[in-house]
C-alpha cells in the first residue's frame, strides 16, 4: 500500500470513527423513540381493552375462576367516566411515525461515509450540491425525531407544528445537533495551486454548510512570486484562516501531534463548517522517515500545529490553540550540536531550530543550500540575518550550523529564496503566537512593570511582617518571666496570687 | 433518555417556560409571618431557575403545619402520616428514579416520631432534597414540647419548663454513614434560604436542610426574636453557599473546608453561634436507588417468561 | 426368615426425625421426591427445633419431616397420626409423641446405637423411651444405622440421612434405581466422591431393608405425564409475587414470612424487580406505598406483629385510595406468640384493625397452589378499585410442601407501560363514579394532573375538607367500592350436598382437613357438608341460601373461642372464633364455631371426631387422637 494512501487511509480511518459514532448515535435515539411510540401504542391498545371479560379473566387467572365472573366485573369496572382512548387521527399519525422512523433507522444504519465526500477538484456548485443533500438527509431525521419527541409527550397540535415543520431543515438544527451529525467531506491537495484551492475552500466555506475540508498537503516547499523581497510576502496562507473567516473551525495538525486522531476527532464533529490541513507523506515516503519530517517541520515552524475553535470562549485569543507545538511562548526550538572549544576540548552548542535548518536535511530543498566559500568573513546566523535591516544584509550570507557526520559542526549556506521563506515563516509563526494571546509588545511592558512595583511591595510586606514578629516575641518573653515569677512567690510564701 | 433525544425535546419545543404562579397550586393558609411562606417561596424560585416541568416533581411531608406544604405547591404532593414522609419518598424514588423528590417535615415529624426513618434515609442517601422546618415547638397541634426545643421552655407539656438539653440534628446527621449534605439556613435569611434551597437541589444525594424557622403564634421569642438576637456565623467557601455583603451584620463569617468531614463534624457539634451554610458536602456518594437499578435487570417481556419458566424449573419434580 | 407379607395401602404418614443437623431433613426430600416421581401424592411438614443450636439429643432438638404420602395424587392436608417414625435417636422420637404426632401402634425404626452407648444416661432414656412406645402398642424395630454407617463413610452424622432413605425405599417397595436418579439429582453440586458414597449408602440401607424388615408396604405408583412442582407456600408466594408483575416487595425480616422474601431476593433482580430490606415494618409499608403512589403497585410481606405495626399506613392506603398488596403470613398470637407455629388470628384485625372505618378487600388462599395465583388476582383488584388487599397466608402453607400441577406461565400478559398521558387542568384525582366508587387514579408524570394527595378527608378535587356532608360522602364513596366488588364474586361452591344437618365453615388453610374429614364422614351416612370462603371482604353472595339448606352451621377455625363446658362460660359471655364473628354479624345466624389454638393443623380425624359429636353418635373407637389429647401426654 503506497503511503499516501495509508495516510489517507489515517484520516479515512478517522472519518469512519467519527462516522460511526455518529450513526450510533442517531440509531440508539431513533430505536429510544420508536420504542416510547410503541409504548404509546401498546398503552392505548390495553386501555381499549383492559375491561374486556376475557382479558380481566387473562389477567386475574386461575384463582379467580372459582370466585369471581369476569363478565360482571367487567360491567362495574366498565363504567368508567374518563377516556383514555388515544384519538384515531393522532394514533394514525404515531403509526406513520415508527414507520418512517424505522426506514431511516435501516438507512441509516447501511449507510457509508464514502456517500457523503467529495474531490474538491469537482465543480462547486455540484460539491454545494452533494453537500445540501446530505444535509437535508439529516435534517430530515432529526425532524422526524423531533415530531417523535412531541407525540410522545401529546404536545404535537397540527395547527401549530404541521407549518412549523413544512419547511424544517437542516438550517434549523441547533449547534448541539450538528454536533450529532455524521460529517460531510471535501478532499483537496493543496501542493500545487494552493491561492486557487483556498479561494476556493473559502467559497464553499462561505455557504454556512456546517462541512468538512480536508486540505493535505506534502511538500513544504513555497514558491514565491518575483517581486517579493521584503519580510512579509502578499500571498495568503491557510494558517490565518480564522482571522479571514472566524466563524470556521480550523485545526492544522500531522502525525508529530501525540493526540492526532483524538484532534481528528474533534475537527470532524465541530457543529460549524471547518477545514481540517494535514501534513501528508510523499508518495515514495516511507512511514517511519516521514514521522522524522513531520516533527522536524513542526519544530522549525514549517508546520505550525494549531487548533481554533470558535465555540470553545468568547474571546478570539483564546479559541486559538498552539499548545501542541513544541516551546510555543519561544521563537525556535533549539538543537544542541556537540562541537569543540579554542581548546579542542568537547562542549555543547546551542542552535536554534529554523526553517532553513529544517530545509537543508530536505531533498526539495537541495538547490537552496550550498557550501559555504572558502572565505567566510561575511557569513552570519541565520537568526541574526533574519534581525538585520536591508542595509545591514548586504551582501551578507546566512549560515546554519547542522551536525555533521563525523560528530563535528559543519556550516551550509542558505540561498536568497530560502532565506525569504524563512522569514515568512518567522513572520507567520510571531503572528500566530500574538493572535493565540501567547505573547506580544503590550504583553511585555506590562509583565516588566508589574514585576518591579510587586517587588517593591513584596519587600515592604515582608519587613513589615518581621517588625510585628519581633514585637510579639518579646511581648511573650515579658509574659512568660512574669508568670514564673508569681509562681515563685507563691511557692515560697504560701499565698496564692490573684489571677492577672 | 439518550442525550440526542433530551436535545430534540428541547429543541422541538416541547418544554414550556415557567414562571412562578405555575408553582403555586393555591394560596397558603400559614399564619401571617410564618416562616413557612419563605420555604414555599423558594421552592418556587428553584423549581422556575431549572425550568422544571410541574408534573415531574413530586413534593412528600409528614403531618404538621410544614407539612402542608404539598397543597400550595403544584406539583404531585403527597400528604401522608406522621414521621413518615421519608420511607414514601423512597418509595418514590426506588420506582421513578427520574422523578425529583422533596421532602418536608417539621421538628417532631423528622426528629421525634420520623427519627429512625431519618437516620436511614441518611444512609441510603436516596437523592431527594430534605427540608426540615425547625421551630422547636409541635404548633400544629398547639404547642408541645418538641427534641428540639431549649431547655426550660414553657409549653403545654411543659409547664413547668422543659426539662432537657434540646438535641442537635447536626450532630447526629454527620454521625450518619453515608452523609453527603448538610446545610443549615433561617427564614429570616431570605436570600441565604434561596442559595442554600438551591444547593441542595444541585447535590446529587440526600440533601439535607436544616431551617430555622421562628412560629410567631406559639414561640415568638424564639431564635432571639426571630433572628434579631440570635448570634450566627456564616460559613464560606469558594464553592459553598454565597454570603451577601448584608448578611455580614447578623454575623461574622468563618471559612469552612466542607469537604472535610472532620471539619464538618466539628462545626455541626457547634450551636453557638449557630453556623449558616453549607457544613458537608461528599458528590462522590452513591445514592440506594442508583445500587438498586444498576444491579438490576429488565428483560423484555420474552425473556421474562423464559425465565420465570426456569425458575418454576428449580422445583419441577417429573 | 420368609419374606415379609406385603401389605398394600392407599396412604401412610412417615415421620423422619433426627437431631439438628444430621440431615434428616434431606432424607425427607429425597423419600418425598422419590414418590413423587412415582405418581404418588404429597404433602410434607418440617418439624423445626425452636432454637437455632440446640442442645443435642434431647426433645428441643429433634428436626426432620413429616411425609404424606398417598396413592391418589392430590393430598391436601398433612393427615391425622404418623403410621411410620424413623428416628435417629429416642428423644427425637419422645418429641413426636409429645406432640401428639404418632399413632399408638406406629413402626418405630431406630437406630440401636444408643441401647450400647458408652453413656449410661442414654442407655437409660433408650430402654424406658422404647419401653413407654412398646406399652402404647407401637412396634419396635432396633437398626443398626450407626454400625452400617460407619461400613461406608467415618463421619456418620453425614450418612445416616441416606441409609435412612434406603431402609424406607425398601420398606415401601420402591425402585432403587429412581432412588440412585434422585439422589445425583439432589447432590448435583457436590464432589463425586461424595455422590459415589451416598448412592452407596442408600443401597446398603436398601439391602438391609430387603433382608432384614419384617415389614413391606406397597403404595401403587401412578405414573402421569402432568408436570408437577413441589413447593412450599411461601416459595409459591414469592413466584406469584413475580408472575403477577410486582417490581418492588419491600418487608422487614419476621417469621414465618422472611422466607418468602428470601426466594424472592434470589430471583427478582432478573426480572426487574427488587426485594427492600427496610430498618422497621412501618417503613416497609411506607416505602411499598410511595412506590404504588408513584404508579407501580407494591407489596409488603409480614405477620400478625408486623401488621399491627404496619395499621396506620393502611389506613392511609385506604384514605388516599393508593393501590397496595399486603401479604400476613399468620402465626400464633397474641403479641410474639408462637413465631413458627400456625394461627388463623389476624381475620378481624386484616377487616377492623385500621382505626376508622377503612374498608378493605381480603382474601384467603387456601392451598400453596393457590398461594401462586392469589397475587395475581390481588394486584389487578388493587390497581382497577383502587384498594388496599389483604392476603391472609399462614405458617401451614408457608412451610408446608404439596405437589401440584406445574403452572403454564407463556400466557402471563406483559406488563402496559405507565400511562403519563396528559389530562386537562381540573380534572378530578377522585373522579368518584357515584355507583361504584371507583375512579381513576392520576400518577406522577401526567401533565395536567397535579395536586396533593392527603390523608385527610377530602371531597373528589382532592382537597382538604372538614364539612359533615364531604365526610359521609367520602366514607361512602369508599365503602361502595365493597359492594362494587361484591357484585361481581360468585357464591362459593359447597363441598357435598347441598343440604343436610350440618355445614361446617372453613377459611384458608383448614381446607384440606375439612374436606377429608366431610368425604370421611359421608362415607359413613352422616349428613354434613362444607363450605370454604376465599373472600373475606367482600363476603362472596349467597350465603344466606347456603346456610338455609342445613340445621346447624358451625365454622372450622385455627384461633380462640371459648368452650361451653369451661366454667363460668354462658350464652351471653361465650366468645367466637373470629369467621364465627363475622358471619354472625354478616347473616344474623346462631353459627356455631369449632375454634382452637393447638399450634399445629388440624387433623381430619379431631373434626370428624367433631361431625360425629354434634351429630350425635358416640364415635365408633376410642380414638387414639382424642386420647393423647385429653392427657396431654
Amino acid at each position: 500500500m503506497s503511503p499516501v494512501f495509508a495516510m489517507k487511509e489515517q484520516i479515512r480511518q478517522a472519518v469512519e470513527d467519527v462516522w460511526h459514532h455518529h450513526c450510533a448515535t442517531l440509531d440508539e435515539a431513533l430505536a429510544e423513540s420508536i420504542g416510547e411510540l410503541n409504548d404509546l401504542l401498546r398503552l392505548d391498545e390495553y386501555n381499549r381493552h383492559r375491561h374486556d371479560p376475557d382479558q380481566l379473566e387473562r389477567a386475574l387467572g386461575p384463582f379467580a375462576e372459582t370466585n369471581l365472573d369476569p363478565g360482571s366485573l367487567s360491567r362495574v369496572l366498565g363504567e368508567s367516566k374518563r377516556s383514555q382512548a388515544i384519538a384515531p387521527e393522532r394514533l394514525k399519525r404515531v403509526q406513520a411515525l415508527i414507520k418512517t422512523l424505522g426506514e431511516m433507522k435501516e438507512a441509516w444504519s447501511n449507510a457509508a461515509p464514502e456517500f457523503a465526500s467529495i474531490d474538491i477538484a469537482k465543480d462547486e456548485s455540484e460539491i454545494r450540491e452533494l453537500a445540501g443533500e446530505h444535509l437535508n438527509r439529516i435534517g430530515r431525521v432529526f425532524r422526524t425525531l423531533r415530531i417523535a419527541q412531541l407525540e410522545i409527550r401529546s404536545k404535537y397540535d397540527s395547527k401549530t407544528h404541521d407549518a412549523v415543520f413544512a419547511d424544517f431543515n437542516w438550517p434549523k438544527l441547533s449547534p448541539d445537533e450538528l454536533r450529532l451529525c455524521p460529517p460531510f467531506l471535501v478532499m483537496a491537495r493543496t501542493d500545487d495551486d494552493s491561492g486557487a484551492q483556498l479561494r476556493k475552500m473559502m467559497s464553499l466555506l462561505e455557504s454556512g454548510m456546517p462541512i468538512k475540508i480536508a486540505a493535505l498537503r506534502s511538500s513544504l516547499r513555497e514558491v514565491y512570486p518575483p517581486a517579493s523581497e521584503s519580510n512579509v510576502p502578499s500571498t495568503m496562507k491557510i494558517e490565518t484562516l480564522p482571522l479571514a473567516m472566524r466563524g470556521v473551525y480550523f485545526l492544522q495538525t500531522s502525525v508529530a501531534a501525540p493526540d492526532f486522531q483524538k484532534q481528528l476527532f474533534e475537527g470532524l464533529t465541530a457543529p460549524r463548517p471547518g477545514v481540517i490541513s494535514i501534513l501528508c507523506p510523499r508518495d515514495d515516503e516511507e512511514q517511519a522517515a516521514f514521522q522524522r519530517r513531520a516533527e522536524r517541520a513542526v519544530r522549525a515552524r514549517a508546520f505550525p500545529m494549531c487548533i481554533y475553535d470558535p465555540d470553545r470562549a468568547e474571546r478570539f485569543v483564546m479559541c486559538l490553540d498552539l499548545s501542541s507545538n513544541p516551546s510555543p511562548d519561544a521563537l525556535w526550538t533549539t538543537d544542541t550540536l556537540p562541537g569543540r572549544d579554542a581548546e579542542g576540548q568537547p562542549v555543547e552548542v546551542e542552535e536554534a531550530f529554523t526553517f532553513a535548518h529544517f530545509a537543508a536535511s530536505e531533498a526539495e530543498f537541495a538547490a537552496e543550500i550550498s557550501e559555504p566559500p572558502a572565505i567566510a568573513d561575511n557569513l552570519i546566523s541565520m537568526t541574526e540575518y533574519l534581525g538585520y535591516s536591508r542595509r545591514q544584509r548586504a551582501r551578507k550570507l546566512p549560515f546554519v550550523k547542522l551536525a555533521g557526520k563525523d560528530g563535528s559542526i559543519v556550516r551550509k549556506v542558505a540561498s536568497p529564496a530560502l532565506a525569504l521563506q524563512c522569514a515568512d515563516r518567522l513572520h507567520l509563526w510571531r503572528t500566530l503566537q500574538e493572535l493565540s494571546g501567547i505573547d506580544n509588545p503590550h504583553v511585555s511592558t506590562t509583565r516588566t512593570t508589574l514585576e518591579k512595583e510587586f517587588g517593591a511591595e513584596r519587600q515592604a510586606q515582608l519587613q513589615n511582617l518581621q517588625q510585628e514578629m519581633e514585637k510579639d516575641a518579646a511581648r511573650r518573653e515579658q509574659v512568660a518571666v512574669a508568670s514564673a515569677m508569681r509562681k515563685l512567690v507563691a511557692r515560697l510564701t504560701g499565698v496564692e496570687p490573684p489571677q492577672a | 433518555m439518550s442525550t440526542l433525544a433530551e436535545l430534540c425535546v428541547i429543541e422541538s419545543g416541547a418544554v414550556d417556560s415557567h414562571s412562578i404562579d405555575d408553582y403555586e397550586s393555591e394560596k397558603p393558609r400559614w399564619c401571617k409571618g410564618c416562616g413557612d411562606h419563605g420555604v414555599l417561596a423558594s421552592l418556587q424560585r428553584v423549581l422556575r431557575k431549572y425550568n422544571l416541568e410541574p408534573e415531574e416533581v413530586v413534593s412528600v411531608s409528614g403531618i404538621g403545619c410544614s407539612s402542608r406544604l404539598p397543597h400550595y405547591l403544584n406539583t404531585y404532593g403527597f400528604h401522608g402520616i406522621h414521621g413518615r414522609a421519608l420511607p414514601i419518598a423512597t418509595g418514590v424514588r426506588l420506582s421513578r428514579p427520574e422523578l425529583p423528590v422533596i421532602v418536608i417535615m417539621g421538628d417532631g415529624d423528622c426528629f421525634s416520631i420520623g427519627g429512625n426513618h431519618w437516620l436511614h434515609a441518611i444512609r441510603y442517601n436516596i437523592n431527594a432534597v430534605v427540608l426540615v422546618l425547625d421551630n422547636e415547638v409541635y404548633a400544629l397541634t398547639k404547642m408541645q414540647v418538641s427534641p428540639t426545643t431549649p431547655d426550660g421552655w414553657k409549653t403545654k407539656t411543659t409547664p413547668r419548663g422543659n426539662y432537657l438539653q434540646p438535641m442537635n440534628p447536626l450532630s447526629v446527621v454527620m454521625g450518619m454513614t453515608n452523609v453527603s449534605f448538610l446545610a443549615q439556613t433561617a427564614t429570616w435569611l431570605p436570600a441565604h434560604l434561596d442559595e442554600t434551597i438551591e444547593k441542595a437541589w444541585e447535590h446529587h444525594g440526600l440533601s439535607f436542610v436544616r431551617i430555622l424557622q421562628r412560629c410567631p403564634v406559639f414561640m415568638p421569642k424564639a431564635f432571639g426574636e426571630g433572628g434579631l438576637n440570635f448570634p450566627v456565623v456564616f460559613l464560606e467557601n469558594e464553592n459553598g453557599i454565597p454570603v451577601h455583603p448584608l448578611l455580614l451584620k447578623r454575623g461574622e463569617t468563618q471559612a469552612h473546608n466542607h469537604r472535610d468531614i472532620n471539619d464538618a463534624q466539628r462545626v455541626a457539634v457547634s450551636v453557638d453561634p449557630a453556623p449558616m451554610g453549607l457544613i458537608y458536602r461528599n458528590p462522590d456518594i452513591p445514592s440506594y436507588e442508583e445500587i438498586r437499578w444498576n444491579r438490576q435487570d429488565r428483560p423484555d417481556h420474552r425473556t421474562f417468561v423464559e425465565r420465570l419458566d426456569a425458575a418454576i424449573d428449580r422445583y419441577t419434580v417429573s | 426368615m420368609s419374606p415379609p407379607r406385603l401389605v398394600r395401602l392407599s396412604e401412610h404418614i412417615v415421620e423422619i426425625v433426627s437431631d439438628a443437623g444430621e440431615g434428616a431433613q434431606k432424607a425427607a426430600v429425597a423419600f418425598a421426591l422419590l414418590c413423587a416421581k412415582a405418581g404418588n401424592g404429597l404433602w410434607t411438614v418440617e418439624i423445626i427445633p425452636s432454637e437455632i443450636q440446640p442442645p443435642p439429643h434431647t426433645t428441643g432438638s429433634a428436626s426432620g419431616n413429616r411425609i404424606r404420602l398417598a396413592e391418589r395424587s392430590r393430598v391436601t392436608n398433612a393427615g391425622n397420626l404418623a403410621n411410620v417414625v424413623v428416628a435417629f435417636n429416642e428423644m427425637a422420637l419422645l418429641s413426636r409423641l409429645e406432640a401428639g404426632s404418632l399413632a399408638d401402634d406406629v413402626l418405630v425404626l431406630i437406630d440401636d446405637q444408643w441401647a450400647t452407648h458408652d453413656n449410661e444416661r442414654y442407655r437409660r432414656s433408650y430402654r424406658d423411651v422404647l419401653d413407654k412406645f412398646r406399652s402404647r402398642g407401637a412396634t419396635i424395630r432396633e437398626i443398626p444405622l450407626e454400625k452400617e454407617t460407619l461400613r461406608h463413610i467415618e463421619d456418620t452424622q453425614r450418612g445416616k440421612n441416606m441409609f435412612a432413605v434406603g431402609l424406607l425405599c425398601a420398606l415401601y417397595s420402591k425402585d432403587l434405581d429412581v432412588l440412585d436418579d434422585v439422589i445425583r439429582g439432589i447432590f448435583e453440586t457436590k464432589t463425586r466422591e461424595v455422590i459415589e458414597v451416598a448412592v452407596r449408602l442408600a443401597a446398603a440401607g436398601y439391602e438391609y431393608g430387603m433382608t432384614h424388615l419384617e415389614e413391606r408396604f406397597e403404595i401403587l405408583p401412578h405414573p402421569t405425564d402432568v408436570p408437577k412442582v413441589a413447593m412450599n407456600g411461601n416459595t409459591a408466594l414469592a413466584l406469584g409475587a413475580v408472575s403477577a408483575g410486582f417490581e418492588l416487595c419491600s418487608m422487614y425480616p419476621i417469621t414465618p414470612a422472611t422466607s418468602a422474601s428470601h426466594a424472592l431476593s434470589e430471583i427478582f433482580e432478573d426480572f426487574g424487580g427488587f426485594v427492600h430490606q427496610a430498618e422497621d415494618e412501618i417503613a416497609a409499608i411506607g416505602v411499598a406505598l410511595g412506590a404504588s403512589y408513584a404508579g407501580k403497585t407494591a407489596l409488603t410481606i409480614t405477620s400478625g406483629p408486623g401488621m399491627a405495626l404496619k395499621t396506620e399506613f393502611q389506613g392511609l392506603a385506604v384514605m388516599t385510595e393508593t393501590p397496595l398488596v399486603i401479604i400476613n403470613v399468620q402465626r400464633g398470637g397474641p403479641s410474639t406468640g408462637l413465631p413458627t407455629k400456625i394461627e388463623q388470628a389476624d381475620l378481624l384485625h386484616a377487616l377492623y384493625g385500621a382505626p376508622g372505618d377503612a374498608p378493605k378487600v381480603v382474601i384467603a388462599p387456601s392451598t400453596i397452589e393457590e398461594c401462586f395465583y392469589i397475587l395475581s388476582v390481588a394486584r389487578k383488584i388493587a390497581e382497577e378499585f383502587r384498594m388496599l388487599v389483604i392476603v391472609l397466608s399462614d405458617a401451614n402453607l408457608a412451610t408446608g410442601q404439596q405437589l401440584f400441577d406445574r403452572p403454564d406461565v407463556s400466557g402471563t400478559p406483559r406488563r402496559p407501560p405507565l400511562d403519563l398521558s396528559p389530562v386537562p387542568l381540573g380534572t378530578l384525582p377522585y373522579d368518584w363514579n357515584p355507583t361504584t366508587g371507583l375512579s381513576e387514579r392520576l400518577i406522577p408524570g401526567q401533565p395536567g394532573g397535579m395536586g396533593v394527595t392527603t390523608s385527610l378527608n377530602h371531597d373528589l378535587d382532592g382537597k382538604a375538607c372538614y364539612d359533615s356532608e364531604r365526610n359521609q360522602r367520602g366514607h361512602t364513596m369508599r365503602s361502595r367500592k365493597l359492594a362494587a366488588l361484591q357484585q361481581s364474586l360468585h357464591p362459593p361452591s359447597v363441598h357435598g350436598a347441598p343440604e343436610g344437618d350440618l355445614l361446617l365453615v372453613g377459611w384458608g388453610s383448614t381446607r384440606g382437613a375439612i374436606e377429608e374429614a366431610v368425604d370421611v364422614a359421608r362415607d359413613e351416612g352422616l349428613a354434613v357438608s362444607s363450605l370454604h370462603i376465599q373472600f373475606l371482604s367482600p363476603l362472596p353472595p349467597g350465603l344466606h341460601e347456603i346456610f338455609a339448606g342445613f340445621r346447624k352451621i358451625m365454622t372450622v377455625e385455627l384461633n380462640y373461642s371459648d368452650d361451653w363446658d369451661d366454667p363460668l362460660i354462658t350464652k351471653e359471655n361465650r366468645r367466637y372464633g373470629q369467621l364465627a364473628w363475622v358471619l354472625r354479624a354478616a347473616t344474623l345466624l346462631d353459627i356455631d364455631c369449632y375454634a382452637k389454638v393447638p399450634g399445629r393443623p388440624y387433623m381430619p380425624v379431631e373434626i370428624f371426631d367433631e361431625i360425629k359429636r354434634i351429630l350425635g353418635d358416640q364415635p365408633a373407637i376410642e380414638s387414639p387422637a382424642k386420647t393423647l389429647l385429653a392427657t396431654g401426654e
